[in-house]
């Protein structure tokens, strides 16, 4: 728990009706650090009205597919009932997967960063495309290649096959932007690849990897796939990759029954899902 | 309606007996739905169809596809919670239904998405200020990119100023027709609200709906205005078109009613629309 961290916090000179729409102006806000205020006592109407809160939080900040940090949540939604945050994130979370079918994941526990992640097999391309889509395809051909090559690329190699898409670095694309800044410093943010300087190289030589969200978003069977299909190969054509892709399979599958039944029990703990009717609002039908 | 609050302390959220029915059932085949209508931000009705029926298809094929809008009231009965609906409106050029996720609280600029820095935010707060204020809807390009100076934030060329102007459109908060920008519908379902509070002096109403007007035709006598699928309704029977207001003989060309069955026909494509846009001198 963070509780000795010293956030500063706003506090609002008056008590807010409404649990959304209110706009935070500094002028109205005096500074007082979490640390000394007292807790609040726990209220379940008010945890999930933050936990509500926080779900639309997650939903805005992950259209830029950067990852979000605790310390803004606490800092933008969970404010004083910080104590509560475990809480309040697993409410927010259990919200998500039951209206959204969204994965709230923490993929790195030292930083604290989120992302949010569908739980369902895409249904790209059913009403043609959205403006992501071409980055998304962009991202998809380096990703293959950064694992058909031994899960590392060196820059050269890259830029090798995307000057074979007629993409240079240094010019301009109609939907990629400068491809050099979208490859090395937006996805880098996005968490979608690592970028990383090779030891003790001079002058200075970079290597690309899989970043933390290509791993929950995609999977390596996958991407062997895709880029089975461009070569039009059988993904059992390359052994080596598809023994590894198998293996993270079997891997990520175990992990992901660990992390639901530790959810369930954390849930199962803070009473939320087992009775809707009072906490949201909600039946929720589990289809058959 | 009942909100998120008051079903959490314990009252029944069983909506029964209250004018809105059952409470919502949300299955994955809503799910599903409501994702990618997040995804596209906002969907024509047709698209919107197409994507239900691809829902059913994929979770629960042998059952009957559910009228849109009860399946809708049923994914918003369930949102309710956190304050967000989806919203069908028409857009303003053509009388096209369409749909998106919006709060239901007021949205501000700032609450937009956060896709967008302080000074693209405040860019596009300029530029709907010029739109609200025009005359016809639309603003320059020029006029745009030359309030580039005065905005917050990070400094900004006139040159970033117009891919910034085009990731609006992308994102569908802006049209561009011919140099001008205009409200993209999304943007008018969704600030609607916000617009009308923080600009009670500049909006303009439309006489019929009296819903939001950034685009549509004027009586040159009393200056009422009309939404252009309002007038196409209004006016749908009419031998000769006359304003509701003043009764002075309505000037302008009257559009057609938007027909879906016509559009389907036509093959639906945007380039083989007419649109119609006016001017006023």
């Amino acid at each position: 728990m963070d509780r000795r961290n010293d956030y500063g916090y706003r506090v609002p000179t008056f008590q807010s009706k409404h649990p959304n729409g209110e706009e935070r102006t500094g002028s109205n806000y005096r500074r007082i650090p979490w640390g000394r205020r007292p807790p609040p006592p726990r209220d379940v109407a008010i945890l999930q009205e933050r936990a509500n809160k926080l779900v639309k939080y997650l939903l805005v900040k992950d259209q830029t597919k950067i990852p979000i940090k605790r310390s803004d949540m606490l800092k933008d939604v969970i404010q004083e009932y910080d104590e509560y945050f475990p809480e309040i994130i697993e409410r927010a979370s259990y919200a998500l997967e039951k209206m959204f079918r969204v994965n709230l994941k923490e993929i790195d526990k030292q930083s604290s960063l989120y992302i949010l992640i569908s739980t369902q097999e895409s249904s790209a391309g059913i009403l043609g495309t959205t403006k992501d889509t071409p980055k998304l395809g962009l991202l998809m051909v380096i990703l293959s290649v950064i694992f058909m090559n031994g899960n590392k690329a060196s820059e050269a190699v890259i830029w090798e096959v995307l000057r074979k898409l007629g993409l240079r670095p240094g010019v301009r694309h109609s939907l990629f932007g400068e491809v050099r800044k979208l490859i090395t410093d937006e996805f880098v943010k996005q968490k979608y690849l690592e970028y990383k300087r090779v030891p003790n190289s001079r002058p200075p030589e970079y290597e690309f990897f899989w970043g933390l969200r290509s791993y929950h978003e995609t999977s390596k069977m996958k991407v062997l796939k895709f880029a089975c299909k461009v070569q039009k190969k059988d993904p059992k054509d390359w052994a080596a990759q598809y023994r590894e892709a198998v293996e993270m399979e079997v891997q990520a599958a175990a992990v992901a029954v660990a992390e639901a039944e530790a959810r369930a029990e954390a849930r199962a703990q803070m009473g939320i899902g087992e009775e809707p009717r009072y906490s949201f609002g909600i039946f929720v039908h589990t289809a058959a | 309606a009942t909100s998120g609050v008051f079903s959490a302390v314990g009252a029944p959220s069983n909506m029964q007996g209250s004018s809105s029915g059952r409470a919502g059932v949300m299955t994955d085949v809503h799910r599903r739905f409501l994702q990618l209508l997040m995804t596209h931000g906002v969907l024509e009705e047709w698209e919107v169809r197409r994507l239900q029926n691809h829902c059913y298809k994929v979770h629960d094929c042998n059952a009957t596809v559910d009228k849109l809008e009860d399946f809708i009231n049923n994914i918003n009965s369930v949102l309710e919670s956190l304050y967000i609906e989806i919203k069908k409106g028409i857009t303003e050029d053509d009388g096209r239904p369409i749909y998106a996720l919006v709060n239901l609280a007021t949205t501000s600029v700032s609450k937009m998405a956060t896709d967008f820095a302080e000074s693209e935010l405040d860019l596009f707060r300029k530029a709907l200020e010029l739109i609200i204020d025009s005359e016809t809807g639309f603003a320059s390009s020029t006029n745009i990119l030359n309030l580039v100076d005065q905005l917050k934030g990070k400094k900004m060329r006139k040159k970033e100023a117009e891919q910034v102007l085009q990731k609006f459109v992308q994102s569908k908060w802006l049209i561009e027709k011919e140099g001008e920008f205009t409200l993209h519908g999304r943007a008018i379902l969704e600030m609607e609200q916000f617009i009308r509070e923080t600009y009670p002096d500049t909006v303009k109403i439309c006489n019929i709906c009296h819903s939001l007007l950034i685009q549509g035709q004027s009586c040159e006598t009393c200056g009422i205005r009309m939404h252009l699928p309002c007038v196409a309704k209004y006016f749908q029977s009419a031998s000769e078109p006359r304003c509701p207001h003043c009764n002075d003989y309505w000037p302008h060309e009257i559009p057609e009613v938007f027909n879906p069955e016509k559009e389907r026909e036509a093959g639906g494509s945007k380039s083989s629309r007419k649109s119609l846009r006016t001017r006023q001198h």
